[in-house]
C-alpha cells in the first residue's frame, strides 16, 4: 500500500514511517519541519519505498498518483511547542485537516486522524471513555491544541457521515520514546534530560496529578490495527496505568540512578488532574494493548537520550 | 538530486500543477516559479518560491 503520512518527520510520525516501511508500504512523508525534525527520518535516506517533502499541508496538499492512506499526525503536539505556535496549531487541526480529507476523498483513500486524550480536557470522569463528551476550557492556555483537535475530530467525522469517506479516529494519551525532543517540554523527556544532567526535576503543583504513559513501540502498533480496521468510531490508544507525576520522577531518578531533587513549582492553569485511558474498544476492535513495561520502555528512551547528549 | 518517482508525485503549492526538474531547481512553468531543494529535500512551500527569471 501507498501511506502518506503528515507529520512524517515529527516524533510519531517518523515511528510510523519506519513500522510501516517494515511491514512492506511505501511510504511519502510530508512535514513544514517546524516542530518535526530531518534527523528523525534521516536514516530512511535512499530507502527506495520512501519519499520525504518539505510542505506546509496548511497550505495546500496535493500529490499526484496513487495514495491508500492518508495518516493526518501533523501538528505540533506539546503545550511548550502548541502555545509558541498556537495560531499553525490551529491551521493545520482545522485548514491541514480539512485538505488531508479532501484529498483522502479524491484519491478515494482511507484516512486517519491523529486526536489526543486532550479532547477531554481537563475529565470529569475517570478513565476516559471515547463517549465521554470532555471538559475543555476553550480560550485556556490549552485551548488551541484541545479545540484544534476537537474540530478535526468533528471535521473526520463530517467526511466520514457526508462523503462516505472511510475514517478514523486515533485518540492518543500520553506517548514517549526515542526522538522526542528533550526541550519539548513534556514530562518524559523533561524528567530524564534533568536526571542525567543532576538538575533538580521540576514537578507541578504537588505532583498528585495523574498521567498514563504508552511506549512508542506499542502505539504505533495500535495505530496502525486501527488504520486496516473498519472502525470508524474514534479508539481510545494509550497505557492504562495510571501514575501520578510525583511517582514518575521518583521512577525517573530510580531508572537514571540520579541524585537529583525533587522540586516544585505552580500548576500551569487548565492542566488536566487525571488522565487515564478506558482501552477497552481498542482491546476489543483491534485485540490490541500496551505490552511494554513502562521500566523497560524508559530504559530505551534513556538509552537513546543518552547517546543523543 | 530527485528521483524520478519523487518528482512525479510533486505538484506546485500554488496551482497543483506537475512540476519539473532543472539543475537544482523544481519548476513549476504555469506560475513562473521555482522551488528549491536542500540537502536532497524539495522544498514545496509557498514561501520559498521564487520568481523564473
Amino acid at each position: 500500500m501507498r501511506v502518506l503520512i503528515t507529520g512524517g518527520a515529527g516524533f510519531l510520525g517518523s515511528h510510523l514511517c519506519d513500522y510501516l516501511l517494515a511491514n512492506g508500504h511505501q511510504v511519502i512523508a510530508l512535514d513544514n519541519l517546524i516542530t518535526g525534525k530531518v534527523v528523525n527520518i534521516a536514516h530512511l535516506a535512499g530507502n527506495e519505498h520512501f519519499r520525504f517533502i518539505k510542505q506546509d499541508v496548511t497550505e495546500y496538499l496535493y500529490l499526484k498518483g496513487k495514495i491508500d492512506y492518508i495518516l493526518h499526525f501533523a501538528s505540533p503536539a506539546s503545550p511548550v511547542d502548541y502555545q509558541k505556535y498556537p495560531i499553525q496549531t490551529l491551521k493545520v487541526g482545522s485548514l491541514g485537516t480539512h485538505k488531508a480529507l479532501g484529498l483522502a476523498r479524491e484519491k478515494k483513500a482511507k484516512f486517519l486522524l491523529a486526536s489526543t486524550s486532550e479532547v477531554y480536557g481537563d475529565p470529569q470522569v475517570s478513565p476516559q471513555k471515547e463517549d465521554y463528551w470532555g471538559n475543555v476550557n476553550s480560550l485556556g492556555p490549552r485551548g488551541m491544541y484541545d479545540e484544534a483537535k476537537r474540530f478535526a475530530e468533528a471535521l473526520t467525522m463530517a467526511y466520514h457521515r457526508y462523503h462516505k469517506i472511510d475514517t478514523k479516529i486515533a485518540r492518543i494519551f500520553n506517548s514517549y520514546g526515542p526522538r522526542m525532543r528533550k526541550d519539548d517540554g513534556r514530562v518524559v523527556p523533561t524528567f530524564i534530560n534533568q536526571a542525567l544532567k543532576g538538575e533538580p526535576l521540576t514537578v507541578f503543583g504537588d505532583g498528585s496529578q495523574t498521567r498514563s504513559f504508552c511506549y512508542v513501540s506499542d502505539l504505533v502498533e495500535g495505530i496502525y490495527k486501527l488504520m486496516v480496521s473498519e472502525i470508524n468510531e474514534p479508539v481510545n490508544l494509550g497505557s492504562p496505568d495510571e501514575m501520578s507525576i510525583l511517582n514518575f520522577a521518583r521512577f525517573v531518578l530510580e531508572i537514571t540512578r540520579s541524585q537529583s531533587k525533587i522540586i516544585y513549582k505552580p500548576l500551569p492553569e487548565n492542566d488536566p488532574r487525571v488522565r487515564r485511558p478506558d482501552i477497552s474498544r481498542a482491546k476489543k476492535y483491534l485485540k490490541w494493548q500496551p505490552k511494554v513495561e513502562l521500566k523497560e520502555g524508559l530504559k530505551k528512551t534513556l538509552a537513546w537520550f543518552e547517546k543523543e547528549t | 538530486m530527485l528521483d524520478k518517482e519523487l518528482l512525479e508525485i510533486l505538484a506546485c503549492p500554488i496551482c497543483k500543477s506537475g512540476v519539473k526538474l532543472e539543475g537544482n531547481k523544481i519548476i513549476c512553468s504555469k506560475c513562473k516559479k521555482y522551488y528549491p531543494i536542500r540537502d536532497g529535500i524539495p522544498v514545496m512551500l509557498i514561501d520559498e518560491a521564487k520568481d523564473l527569471e
